[in-house]
């Protein structure tokens, strides 16, 4: 794995660049990681992905958002236009990385719903692999005030995490179920019980932990080994 | 606005497997102490909602050069070849990164900060390594029971009636909570998680190790939440389980009654990186 700076300063991103480890490497993935809370506990999923596809031949390159992780900024400076602006930077850079032409996104929670959004507007990506993604943005946010300290009247706290207001309502107006154009998603992951968008075949139902749900106060949460394997099956072939 | 700080992404120790990021102020220094930060548990480097990332940030602009990086096997660092791993791994790892400051920052010594199982092993290398020159311990987990310590815990339970319904349950509970210790972990698939474990320090055991530190004039900032109350529930607890500290002037301590174990809270968040940022600064600052 390669950690690298990317972006124009001072705009710069994190990223983790895992190359292919064999065969010729010929189609790169860019993962698109959770917000906030989920950020944390997701990590070790998407790091163990990322080198379980490294492994069957994929270049593979996680990165932080603009005021997350390792990233540079402020979580404040976060949004979801800039967010989708990361994904297009994270696929000019993977793609640079490593040769190649084409590139799939994997997503999961509000990484999935991003990459299915910036898809239809990127002409490099070959599909795209949602991992339980955020569909409705007004529901994701009732459920996530309960936790929520509200500092200022304006942002709020979320198990230390900032969301900002206008972010807020950019949240609000997400609807994935309602969107365009989703003819790149290949592959829909989502939890047995939870809502999910209507796309025939290629949505897969699995049980099992979540990855984004963190397991006591310091704990990772488990992996999800079952959806890993999807994720390979389909990105191997 | 000018940024106050700036960083660098560094990989170091065997192969280059540990991988970090190095934090330093915008206009040097090229010499003096460095803080270095490590996993609490099985976090990433970054820290919890980035508390680690909001620290060295703040030390940088205080003119303190920081490398937080993550343990073998943890967050972006490769596992180790060698078959050290916890606690004694932790220890390489840490030992890893002062000898990397040395040669390539040409730091003259380190202080190590850690959150729970990164203070126990802060203090483990703290006790032994001449490169040590501070520590700032938090909510370090130890054998810190005092007689007020229970009386303030047996207190404070039975105001609380939940404490009454646990009374009843506690056979079963009991019960479980051997079965649970007792059985063998269920495998997720990876070991990650138990690389953050540590054990709970025994009393003559920290004693030893902080006496390591301390005659080599090292500070020692103790800092405990209280979100873990059955380790730490009152102030002035440490002098009260280790008196020969209370004269110490090398020690310091601070009890933040309200905040939680991993300080998910950004108040408390801030508040912690302000009461080390001071430390550090007063202590180092001339030095840095």
């Amino acid at each position: 794995m390669y950690a690298l700076h990317f972006g124009q300063s001072p705009k710069r991103l994190y990223g983790a660049y895992d190359p292919a480890l064999t065969g010729p490497g010929l189609d790169a993935v860019l993962v698109c990681a959770p917000w906030g809370p989920e950020w944390l506990p997701a990590h070790r999923t998407l790091r163990t992905m990322a080198r379980r596809l490294a492994d069957r031949g994929l270049h593979v390159m996680r990165f932080d958002y603009f005021g997350s992780g390792d990233s540079f900024g402020e979580e404040t400076d976060l949004s979801l236009p800039s967010m989708l602006d990361d994904i297009e930077q994270g696929v000019e850079e993977c793609l640079a990385l490593a040769g190649a032409d084409r590139v799939w996104l994997v997503g999961l929670r509000l990484g999935a719903s991003l990459a299915a959004l910036a898809a239809p507007t990127i002409p490099e990506v070959e599909g795209v692999v949602l991992w339980d993604p955020i569909l409705n943005g007004a529901s994701y946010l009732e459920e996530i005030e309960a936790r929520a300290n509200v500092l200022d009247g304006e942002v709020w706290d979320i198990g230390g995490h900032l969301l900002s207001a206008p972010m807020r309502d950019e949240l609000a107006d997400l609807r994935l179920d309602s969107a365009r154009d989703l003819t790149r998603v290949k592959l829909l992951l989502q939890h047995e019980g939870d809502e999910t968008l209507d796309l025939g075949p290629i949505v897969r139902r699995y049980s099992g932990p979540k990855p984004w749900v963190q397991e006591g106060e310091f704990g990772s949460a488990p992996l999800p080994t079952e959806v890993l394997d999807h994720v390979d099956e389909l990105l191997s072939r | 606005m000018t940024a106050e700080f700036r960083e660098r992404l560094v990989a170091f120790g065997e192969e280059n497997r540990l991988s970090g990021v190095l934090t330093s102020p915008t206009a040097g220094p090229g010499s003096g102490v460095s803080c270095v930060i490590h996993n609490s548990g099985v976090v990433p480097r970054a820290g919890v909602a980035r508390l680690h990332v909001r620290l060295a940030r703040r030390l940088a602009a205080r003119g303190v050069r920081t490398l937080r990086f993550d343990l073998s096997g943890l967050g972006d660092s490769e596992r180790a070849s060698a078959a050290a791993r916890g606690a004694e791994g932790a220890t390489n790892d840490l030992l890893a990164a002062s000898d990397f400051l040395r040669d390539t920052e040409g730091s003259r010594g380190e202080c190590f900060i850690g959150l729970c199982s990164a203070a126990y092993d802060g203090l483990a290398v703290a006790a032994t390594s001449d490169r040590a020159v501070g520590l700032v311990a938090i909510d370090l987990i130890g054998e810190f029971r005092t007689t007020r310590h229970v009386v303030t815990h047996y207190a404070r339970r039975a105001g609380r009636i939940e404490s009454w319904v646990n009374a009843v349950t506690a056979p079963t509970r009991a019960a479980k909570a051997l079965q649970r210790r007792l059985s063998v972990p269920k495998s997720t698939g990876a070991p990650d998680s138990w690389l953050g474990v540590r054990p709970v320090l025994p009393r003559e055991t920290m004693r030893a190790r902080l006496d390591g530190l301390l005659s080599r004039g090292a500070p020692v900032l103790f800092v405990f939440s209280g979100g873990l109350e059955d380790n730490y529930n009152y102030e002035g607890q440490l002098g009260d389980a280790l008196p020969e500290l209370r004269a110490s002037p090398l020690v310091e301590d601070v009890f933040m009654p309200h905040a939680r174990h991993v300080f998910d809270d950004r108040q408390h968040q801030l508040d912690l990186c302000t009461t080390i940022t001071d430390w550090v600064v007063r202590r180092f600052g001339d030095r840095a």
